[in-house]
């Protein structure tokens, strides 16, 4: 069979039943951007994850009468306990300066000296860890000589990441329904639009087409319904997307591949759905 | 040409045919007479091989039922033409389309499918209606089309299930007409039909078909 032929039998379907053929697209067309709009929520809420367990970060206070070859040796000494991934020094002046950015120079300016100590910033690579296992290791920093005072304020972003996991989970599970459902519900709606043509498949199968010849223009019709479907779906995510970064910050982009990737699955939806459908019949 | 030796077949309530035994000689006319359930359909079914017989074998030109393969039966059919009572026409294409159908399948060029389906319009008489949709003719005019689909490729025999059997008496008479025309230049038709006073008036053989078995 001539590919003129396969296109041209693949227009004639979409002209002929316009209107199974418009439902079918608008169908995939939902299912993806309900897909994609999980995706991009489900997306997010491990970007959040991620950016909690960047401050899962321990303030270790230090004596003002270390020298800088103690704050050397110390700093080492941190940097070996279990759990401590990076161990950054801040003096001072960087700590005046951290303060004035977040409050103001007015404010600083009336103190006559700068009351800041020094202190470490003690990054840890125990992200879903217990309270338990930090407040170990916060003990363990406050027993090194020198060190005057460990601070953490961990209830909120455990919390705040209890949350965000069952929220994550939640969203992943139904991602899976939602991907298993989108091609139960296409699948039936190519079926029904093939169904309507069973008489017609059954004659050409009379007159001498072979199967291949009936079932890819059918085929084809179904792929390109998923890639209208698909097309529309993300136009439709990048309008939900681009209105939702305005109204919240921070928000993480639609990522120019997660489009390509709607736009294989729609036609793998198209092609599997028609596929599943032409296989009752032929 | 075509040839059934012994042929049984036997469905799953008990029904069928048996012990059917006929030729079909190349440009010959036969119509198989039998009353409704008699098996008719059955015996044109095993020559376009939608039932193969249990029993028996079907010679199709160089198809025989008892060696061929399920992905040869389509270009069995394409050597057939095939009329029903139904016309099974498609209703989703124009009158020209459901006859260039039969032609696309064996890839014809467009040049040659756009002669070829006029000539059969022409045969049919039916060329002024080449752009109308099969629901806007009447039942005669739909039985006329099925006909140039079946002949538009001038098949080795044109089969016929009851091609009158929902027409007025005039109308048939005219599809009549037409299929003798058709045979007239050569091409073999084989007729189901349990109308017996029609195809009296007739030339052509006479095979009588009852419960299943052939009738002297």
């Amino acid at each position: 069979m001539s590919l003129r032929r396969v296109f041209k039998e693949t227009s004639d379907g979409f002209r002929r039943a316009w209107g199974s053929c418009l439902l079918s697209i608008l169908t995939i067309a939902f299912f993806l951007l309900l897909l994609g709009f999980l995706a991009l929520v489900s997306a997010n809420i491990d970007h959040f994850k991620q950016t909690l367990n960047d401050r899962l970060q321990l303030q270790v206070f230090i004596s003002g009468t270390l020298d800088d070859q103690e704050i050397g040796a110390l700093s080492q000494r941190i940097s070996r306990i279990a759990g401590v991934t990076k161990v950054t020094f801040v003096s001072r002046e960087m700590a005046a300066e951290e303060f004035q950015r977040e409050f103001g120079r007015e404010l600083f300016a009336a103190l006559e000296v700068n009351p800041l100590p020094s202190s470490f910033v003690v990054r840890l690579g125990i992200a879903g860890e217990s309270e338990g296992r930090i407040k170990q290791i916060a003990s363990r920093i406050e027993e090194e000589a020198g060190v005057d005072e460990v601070v953490y304020h961990f209830q909120t972003l455990f919390k705040l990441q209890r949350y965000a996991s069952v929220a994550a989970t939640t969203s992943w599970i139904l991602l899976l329904f939602v991907t298993l459902g989108s091609l139960f519900v296409v699948s039936n709606n190519i079926r029904l639009v093939i169904s309507a043509r069973k008489q017609i498949i059954s004659t050409m199968r009379l007159v001498g087409a072979t199967p291949g010849f009936i079932r890819t223009p059918l085929i084809l019709e179904g792929t390109l319904q998923g890639a209208a479907g698909a097309l529309l779906a993300g136009a439709g995510l990048y309008f939900v997307n681009s209105i939702l970064a305005q109204l919240v910050p921070g928000l993480l982009q639609l990522p120019p591949e997660s489009l390509i990737i709607l736009f294989v699955l729609g036609c793998f939806l198209g092609f599997l759905g028609s596929l599943l459908a032409i296989k009752r019949y032929l | 040409m075509v040839e059934l030796q012994s042929v049984r077949v036997t469905y799953a309530n008990g029904e069928g045919i048996d012990q059917i035994t006929f030729s079909v000689a190349p440009g010959e006319l036969v119509f198989l007479v039998g009353p409704s359930g008699a098996g008719k359909s059955t015996v044109l079914k095993t020559i376009y091989m939608d039932k193969l017989p249990d029993e028996g074998h079907v010679v199709v030109g160089s198809y025989n039922s008892l060696f061929i393969r399920k992905g040869e039966i389509p270009f069995l059919r394409r050597k057939l033409g095939i009329v029903f009572q139904d016309f099974r026409l498609f209703a989703d294409r124009d009158i020209f389309e459901n006859v260039a159908f039969t032609l696309e399948v064996i890839g014809a060029r467009q040049k040659e499918i756009k002669r070829l389906v006029l000539r059969a319009l022409a045969d049919v008489g039916l060329s002024h209606k080449a752009r109308k949709m099969p629901d806007e003719l009447s039942g005669g005019e739909q039985q006329r089309v099925a006909i140039a689909r079946a002949i538009v490729n001038e098949p080795l025999l044109l089969l016929a299930d009851e091609p009158t059997g929902n027409l007025d008496p005039d109308t048939a008479s005219g599809i009549m007409e037409v299929l003798l025309r058709i045979n007239t230049r050569g091409t073999s038709i084989l007729m189901a039909t349990h109308n017996y006073d029609m195809v009296q008036r007739y030339r052509g053989r006479i095979i009588k078909i009852n419960n299943g078995r052939l009738v002297a």
